[in-house]
């Protein structure tokens, strides 16, 4: 980016170049993208949801597309934890982006072990960890809807690793600011918001679900005006750096976030339908700076006048 | 770089509901492989996600590479892809996925699309000519509903290819499946390879028709998918092989081996 603008934003002890990144599960492992856009202009990168062991996923239909939106219940396939050191992640290395993997786990002690296993691992600049998914221990509820769980697993993973840890918070709660602080108070080093919101379709010919999970997430332009409201509040409530995100398609989309309070964002859906989009984003942003004269992105964060 | 906005050379209604579209396109896609596909966006009146179309055929004019489709009007988006005019630009992401596997000299083939589903056979047609093929070895089995669903014939036959038809309603050609004349011809022509795309019925019956034969049978599958480059994990269908029960149509397909997969 141009050199009278600054553009580079902290997120808890990582730096960006800038703010823009992807989010998690819609990016692939990062170099499937090598070919439509160039991964060094992008602030960072979230690698698809990876568990301890590979993970099948689940039966499809696995997606189904809804008015603005996109409803998926992959079932978090991935190659698990080793392989993504072994085969996947070496081909980052040489961009100059920051790479953060995103871990889930049936158990809190699946999520530690997912975390000592990155461990020193070169190449892995931050974490994100995924509560939405069920608890198994605890009968299946996720631990993201439930402060003490989410806390658990936070101090768990904080214990196994020296990475700065950012908590992606599920927006299928009553009160979201109460597992934002709940994790804040863990050690957290920022919170990233939202993931999707669960979601259901039924085929009313066959009566039959959309998805073959019957339930699943949706995200795309349909849910943002919730993660914004979601982002302004937490922003609002927390001292530790706001990742937005939920729809943004576009550069106006991601300066909205940070106006809301996110320090950073994550281009999500969109990266399927214009593979390029968060370099778009990245572009927009800065010409979004010049209009307006503004000489440091930093300035966007949380300029709300409410 | 795989995304390119493409000019409309043509767009042409060649039977009721069914479009015949030409791109100027980017030289990569002179390579293009048979069996590959786009992603195209609708915008204007479009959804959200692109829709994926096989490559009908790959030509080239005063130096320009044009990538033509088939498609036929079926929901959002293809009906804005069915009123866009010549000049026009639509974004397509490609070419995508794996190929057909083409036959080897002196191999006899057939060629099998229902429907829709006989786009991506033309440019396998071409290429095999282009490769040395003597088109009388191999068989064009073109099934549709009624005639108005039966396209592409003239463009196989004036390939040199024998061109066999079938409709449900026998308003074409023989009335009747497209897996009963295939049936027919298997022993007379006893083919190395039978390539099908088409709706699933048809896909079933010509899988279950080459259960036993020693022919490679190749399916193109198309599934719902959101990137169309392996990134969304969305289009899989079931695979035979245990340590890989799910397979993804974007990139371990759209082809693929009919005894490799649950059908």
């Amino acid at each position: 980016m141009s050199e009278t603008i600054k553009t580079s934003v902290d997120i808890g002890g990582v730096c960006l170049a800038n703010p823009v990144m992807t989010a998690s599960g819609t990016f692939g492992y990062g170099m499937e993208f090598d070919e439509v856009l160039n991964l060094n202009r992008l602030g960072g990168v979230v690698m698809k949801g990876l568990s301890l062991f590979p993970s099948k996923g689940n039966p499809p239909p696995r997606i189904v597309e809804t008015s603005c939106g996109m409803l998926n219940a992959i079932g978090l396939e991935n190659v698990g934890i080793q392989r993504f050191i072994k085969e996947k992640l070496p081909a980052m290395k040489p961009f100059d982006t920051k790479v953060f993997i995103n871990i889930y786990g049936k158990t809190v002690e699946e999520y530690a072990a997912i975390a000592e296993t990155a461990e020193g691992v070169e190449g892995i600049h931050g974490i994100e960890i995924n509560i939405s998914c069920p608890n198994v221990s605890a009968g299946g509820l996720a631990f993201g809807v439930d402060p003490v769980a989410a806390a658990t697993v936070v101090r768990a993973v904080k214990a196994k690793t020296s990475l700065p840890v950012m908590v992606k918070l599920s927006p299928n709660v009553t009160d979201i600011v109460e597992i934002a602080r709940s994790v804040e108070g863990e050690g957290a080093d920022s919170v990233s918001l939202i993931n999707t919101l669960t979601g259901m379709g039924i085929d009313i010919h066959t009566r039959k679900p959309l998805l073959a999970n019957v339930v699943g997430g949706l995200s795309g332009p349909a849910v943002k005006p919730v993660a914004i409201r979601m982002v302004y509040q937490v922003a609002k409530a927390v001292n530790i750096p706001v990742i937005g995100m939920g729809g943004i398609m576009t550069p106006e989309d991601a300066v909205e976030f940070m106006m809301a309070g996110a320090s950073a964002v994550q281009v999500g859906t969109a990266n399927f339908v214009y593979p390029d989009a968060a370099e778009k984003v990245v572009d927009g942003i800065e010409a979004f700076l010049k209009e307006k004269g503004m000489t440091d992105v930093n300035d966007l964060i949380g300029s709300v006048e409410v | 770089m795989k995304l390119s906005d493409c000019t409309l050379l043509w767009n042409r209604e060649v039977s009721p509901g069914y479009y015949h579209m030409g791109l100027e396109a980017p030289e990569r896609y002179n390579d293009a492989m048979p069996g590959q596909f786009v992603m195209l966006k609708a915008e204007r009146g479009g959804t959200l996600l692109r829709r994926p179309f096989s490559i009908h055929d790959v030509t080239q004019r005063d130096g320009k590479t044009i990538v033509v489709l088939l498609y036929k009007v079926v929901g959002a988006n293809t009906r804005v892809y069915g009123g866009m005019k010549e000049g026009e630009v639509l974004s397509m992401l490609g070419p995508l996925g794996n190929r057909f596997t083409e036959p080897e000299a002196g191999e006899s083939t057939f060629l099998a699309g229902g429907g829709i589903g006989i786009a991506p056979m033309l440019l396998l047609a071409r290429r095999m000519v282009a490769g040395g093929a003597k088109p009388a070895d191999h068989t064009v089995f073109i099934g549709g509903r009624t005639q108005d669903d039966v396209l592409a014939e003239g463009a196989f036959r004036a390939l040199g290819f024998p061109v066999v038809v079938t409709t449900d309603d026998g308003s074409a050609g023989e009335k009747g499946r497209i897996t009963e004349p295939m049936a027919r011809l298997l022993e007379e022509k006893s083919p190395s390879k039978v390539y099908a795309c088409g709706p699933h019925p048809m896909l079933v019956g010509v899988a279950r028709l080459m259960e036993g034969h020693s022919a490679l049978c190749e399916l193109s599958l198309e599934t719902i998918m959101a990137c169309g480059m392996g990134a969304c994990m969305g289009c899989v269908v079931e695979s035979s092989d245990t340590d890989q029960p799910y397979r993804h149509v974007c990139i371990d397909g759209p082809v693929f081996d009919a005894r490799t997969i649950t059908v």
